[in-house]
């Protein structure tokens, strides 16, 4: 006996309350849902929809959500490694080292404006390709963990004038994302987001500091090989995004339209 | 699974041992086979089946295929290229594995 559309939907909502918020993994739990109680009901022609999702729900709720969030967490830290090889590839590292040579071979001089321009013009444009491309699957568990690589090159802007200060802020943040992750499940996760504001806190007025004190380091030759530097984490970037994009429209081709 | 630890370090061989039997399969559709194989011995919990399931696809061992059944989407796993590849030597890894163990715990069995 097959569900009717009214009894998926009570199914699906149910899902959703429970924080099931990704489309494609509640499509899914839906289904198994479904099929379980529709076998159930073939058996005993007695029952009720109601009685025995209930029934279902109380046998087997802890274990359908058991894992949803460690493995969004995996699906982000691996679109961050994808993201991070990226920079491994021939043509990437080819860029690379033209960035490192070219502010000192040709004299650029670039302003300040026509740098924050450009960063800004493609920051723009990387938003709106995720937008409309992403827009039918950004619910989706991919869609959603494809924003933390969206963000990154945000900051990008923030360090024109002294990239610099790069030195300090990366190697603190990827310490304090490893402590992070290695007692967000020892410890609670009001706890955990207390301790990385107090992290936060504790190194911005040093960050302050050394984004000033470090600016007389600051040459022609560095901001260009950093701006360089920048329209090759755009690449990598939009490299990423239309691999994710080929790979959602082969898996869900027709299901969102 | 609800059975046995000793079976979750075979989760992943089993699910690659039902596809290669069959062309797609989704979730529920595993969880019954394996349990009308074992005839109820054996009982896959989602909490284990599904990770495991996303896991291989993220390796590129299973493919996803999302259709409309009977009013709602219901997503089909298969095996691709490499996972055909994979669950041969995985096979192989599990049968020597077994073969291990009956050595170790019938000796004579092994000796003959």
């Amino acid at each position: 006996m097959n569900l009717s559309k009214e009894e998926l939907q009570f199914i699906d909502t149910y899902l959703k309350n429970s924080d099931v918020i990704y489309t494609d993994i509640r499509l899914e739990l839906t289904d198994h849902v479904a099929s379980a109680i529709e076998v159930e009901l073939a058996e005993n022609s007695d029952e009720i929809f109601y009685k025995v999702f209930k029934s279902y729900m109380v046998q087997n709720k802890k274990s359908l959500l058991k894992n949803i969030e460690v493995e969004q967490v995996k699906l982000r830290d691996k679109i961050i490694k994808r993201f991070g090889k990226g920079f491994l590839a021939k043509e990437v590292l080819f860029l690379l080292v033209l960035a490192l040579l070219t502010p000192s071979l040709l004299e650029l001089n670039f302003s300040e404006d026509i740098l924050m321009g450009v960063n800004l013009g493609i920051g723009v444009i990387v938003l709106l390709y995720y937008f409309i491309f992403f827009h039918k699957t950004k619910k989706t568990s991919i869609g959603a963990a494809l924003m933390f690589i969206i963000l990154i090159p945000i900051y990008i802007p923030f360090y024109i004038k002294n990239p610099i200060s790069l030195l300090f802020l990366i190697p603190v943040m990827v310490i304090v994302t490893l402590l992070h992750k290695k007692i967000e499940k020892k410890i609670s996760k009001m706890l955990s987001r207390g301790l990385m504001v107090f992290f936060i806190g504790l190194f911005s007025p040093l960050f302050i500091w050394f984004t000033k004190w470090s600016e007389q380091f600051v040459t022609e030759n560095i901001l260009e090989g950093y701006f360089f530097f920048q329209l090759i984490i755009w690449y990598v970037l939009f490299k990423t995004l239309m691999t994710y994009k080929k790979e959602l429209d082969s898996k869900y081709k027709g299901v969102f339209s | 699974m609800s059975n046995s630890k000793l079976y979750k370090g075979s989760l992943a061989t089993i699910i690659l041992k039902l596809l290669s039997q069959q062309d797609k399969m989704y979730g529920y559709e595993i969880t019954q086979k394996v349990k009308g194989l074992t005839k109820g011995e054996l009982n896959i919990t989602e909490g284990a089946l599904y990770p495991a399931l996303h896991k291989l696809e993220a390796e590129g061992v299973l493919e996803v295929e999302v259709v409309r059944v009977d009013n709602r989407l219901r997503k089909y796993y298969k095996l691709t290229e490499k996972g055909k590849i994979e669950t041969v030597s995985k096979l192989a890894e599990l049968e020597e594995y077994i073969k291990n163990m009956q050595v170790l715990f019938n000796p004579k069995f092994g000796l003959e």
